[in-house]
């Protein structure tokens, strides 16, 4: 059983929110936009190259966030609530749409 | 749990620079290699000591060679049982594998010209797979010899791959490695500036006689911060560069299916075939076409050479020639690409103007990259790849500084490993690398598997200067400055005159003659010898001021007696 009230505790659960659900939030949010555009007949290349630019910004500002919020709960929700969210409907959106046509 | 947001900047910024900065130091050193990997190919290589050549005529030497290109051994047996479906039956033996893909490749800094042939695997288990296997050769673009596959090409072949994957292939995990330390690099930058953005002029101050701690703190800040826009441009368009494959591969994973209808519109709307017709037909005249993109390009009033020539489906009536332009004349990695039928010579496609995004992506990445010709501009960069390992290395060494008293009450040995991380991360890199290009001149040319013996030497000697570092690391708790450093930089800087010296006895090209007449030579030369006097120098000053550390640590010493007994 670990120690959860140990001092390495909520450094490593910060760590770990920022690193992976920082990523896993980037990773819906490029998800989602692509799937979300391309439809709307925006250029594959273009919203893929735009995102990845911004997405890399976007990560590092959640993942500096996360390692000075005083909300581990809302770090935690967000990130991973927000990036599977949107990953998910990101395919039910690429499904819709290939489905569609 | 921090009390400000500058402190919790503070701590990531000690702790995560710490961890992955000694992957940051690798990275950076080699990054500034890469700048000049040409020109080091051409000290290792010494046939390929001529200048630069455009790119041969492709109907007389390009295609007859191409066509006798066989499939690498190592390929085959790796990739050949992973693509092949045996429910169809045996694998086609490596000889009889049809060419599916011809390309070439030049810039203009490459004397020899580097070729390559797709093959196909007949009976693929994913027909919609990338189902190729590789065969690459180097030539004499004057003569059309080709060199021996196992020559190293030290420069672009060794340490450019390590400035991005340290060399480490084993499922790609060397380029993750490295992407995370480039992401920890921006977020050390943007909390470095966190950190002390209430006293700007810190970032512009440096005190090289006030006490290590303070002066070595002085030259992290300023490293970080004078060259702050270059240092942030380059992480980020080093992230760029990989992540639509690896770090962000969304397009490649989950959206693939996306993905792939794209390709399928896009092959309709620019008439490029997505697949093979099955008809075998002919090559037309390539060099025919190859002056029809010349044309065009002077008419956009953009001449130039050609850089990369790519057939794909060979020898199939789908086939077709895409040429591009060598951007040597601007930033963006614009490659103008004209596409020809191959069996016909017909003009297919020319690719339209780009999108703003797709602009934007092209300068990024091609400032990155720099194919461009402006030798002033690459010096710059290896001036800011090396202003960059400073900065990292200041940061090792102000750690250590602040902390070693405190380490040694406490008898932890923190310090005493992140000062032996740090020796073998600046000064043992230094020799891992000048070892490499001894062994390069002391190695002999005809012998078998050379470039292999020289990967051992560099790997080798690097270990020996960790075990070298930690074996002297012990100073560090009694608070001198650990010997390592000065000992290694004697052996990095009498290394580094050997390779000079090997470099004229084994080819006879000594200074004064490449100077006048071969500067790739010369530049690597003349590096070595700054970069050994730099060397000379610092052993003389840590020489001095190990005597100042003696005496502080027998103060230290006296006190933490007197400490003891009270």
């Amino acid at each position: 059983m670990p120690n959860f009230s140990s001092p390495a505790w909520p450094i490593a659960s910060r760590i770990f929110a920022s690193l992976v659900g920082g990523y896993l939030f980037t990773w819906g949010l490029i998800a989602i936009t692509i799937a979300a555009l391309i439809p709307l007949g925006i250029e594959f290349h273009d919203v893929e190259m735009g995102m990845l630019m911004l997405g890399l910004l976007i990560y590092l500002s959640l993942f500096l966030w996360g390692m000075a919020t005083d909300k581990l709960i809302w770090l935690w929700l967000i990130l991973f609530g927000g990036g599977v969210t949107m990953t998910v409907l990101a395919s039910v959106l690429q499904q819709s749409f290939l489905q569609g046509i | 749990m921090f009390s400000s947001f500058r402190q919790s900047m503070a701590w990531l910024h000690t702790w995560f620079g710490l961890t992955l900065g000694f992957i940051l130091m690798v990275v950076f050193f080699f990054g500034s290699l890469s700048v000049f990997d040409r020109e080091i190919d051409r000290w290792s290589i010494p046939e390929s000591r001529f200048e630069p050549q455009v790119m041969p005529s492709f109907d007389e030497m390009l295609l007859p060679i191409l066509r006798s290109v066989e499939p690498e051994v190592q390929d085959y047996n790796t990739n050949m049982p992973l693509l092949h479906d045996l429910s169809q039956g045996p694998m086609t033996p490596r000889t009889e594998l049809p060419a599916d893909e011809f390309w070439a490749y030049t810039t203009h800094r490459d004397p020899v010209l580097i070729m390559g042939v797709g093959f196909l695997v007949p009976q693929p288990l994913d027909p919609e797979g990338h189902n190729h296997i590789h065969g690459n050769i180097t030539i004499d673009p004057r003569t059309g010899k080709a060199f021996p596959d196992d020559q190293l090409k030290i420069g672009s072949r060794f340490f450019y791959p390590m400035h991005y994957s340290l060399n480490w292939n084993w499922n790609r995990i060397g380029i993750y490695i490295v992407g995370i330390a480039a992401f920890i690099m921006m977020a050390a930058l943007v909390s470095g500036v966190i950190i002390h953005r209430k006293r700007f002029r810190e970032f512009f101050t440096f005190r090289p006689n006030k006490q290590t701690q303070r002066s070595v703190l002085d030259l992290h800040n300023l490293t970080g911060m004078v060259a702050l826009p270059f240092h942030f441009f380059f992480t980020f368009t080093g992230l760029l560069i990989f992540a639509s494959f690896y770090f962000f591969p969304v397009t490649h994973t989950q959206l693939e299916p996306l993905h792939d209808y794209h390709e399928m519109v896009e092959a309709s709307e620019t008439g490029l075939p997505h697949k093979r017709a099955g008809v075998p037909t002919e090559i037309a005249s390539v060099d025919a076409m190859v002056a029809k993109a010349k044309q065009r390009w002077a008419e956009k009033d953009m001449a130039g050479e050609v850089g990369f020539l790519k057939i794909t489906h060979v020898d199939d009536a789908n086939s077709f020639v895409s040429i591009y332009r060598a951007g040597s004349d601007r930033v963006a990695l614009v490659g103008e690409g004209m596409h020809f039928n191959a069996s016909t010579g017909e003009l297919i496609r020319e690719e339209p103007p780009r999108s703003a995004v797709s602009e934007i992506n092209e300068f990024l990445t091609g400032l990155h990259l720099q194919h461009f010709e402006h030798w002033l501009l690459r010096w710059l960069y290896v001036f800011g790849g090396l202003v960059g390992a400073i900065c990292i290395a200041t940061g090792f060494i102000f750690f250590v500084e602040k902390r070693k008293r405190q380490h040694t009450l406490q008898g932890s040995s923190g310090s005493q490993v992140v000062d032996a991380l740090a020796v073998t991360t600046v000064t043992g890199m230094l020799v891992a690398t000048v070892s490499m290009l001894v062994a390069n001149r002391l190695l002999p040319a005809e012998m078998v598997g050379k470039g292999y013996w020289e990967q051992v030497v560099f790997w080798g000697s690097w270990s020996v200067m960790l075990l070298h570092a930690f074996w002297r690391s012990s100073a560090v708790r009694h608070m001198h400055i650990s010997p390592a450093w000065r000992e290694q930089s004697i052996l990095f800087a009498v290394l580094a005159i050997a390779a000079v010296i090997l470099n004229w006895i084994t080819t006879g090209d000594h200074l004064l003659k490449t100077v006048f007449h071969y500067w790739p030579v010369a530049g690597v030369d003349l590096s070595l010898l700054v970069s050994s006097a730099i060397a000379i120098y610092a052993a003389v000053y840590l020489k001095k001021r190990e005597n100042v550390a003696v005496n502080k640590a027998i103060e230290f010493s006296a006190q933490k007696l007197e400490a003891s007994r009270g």
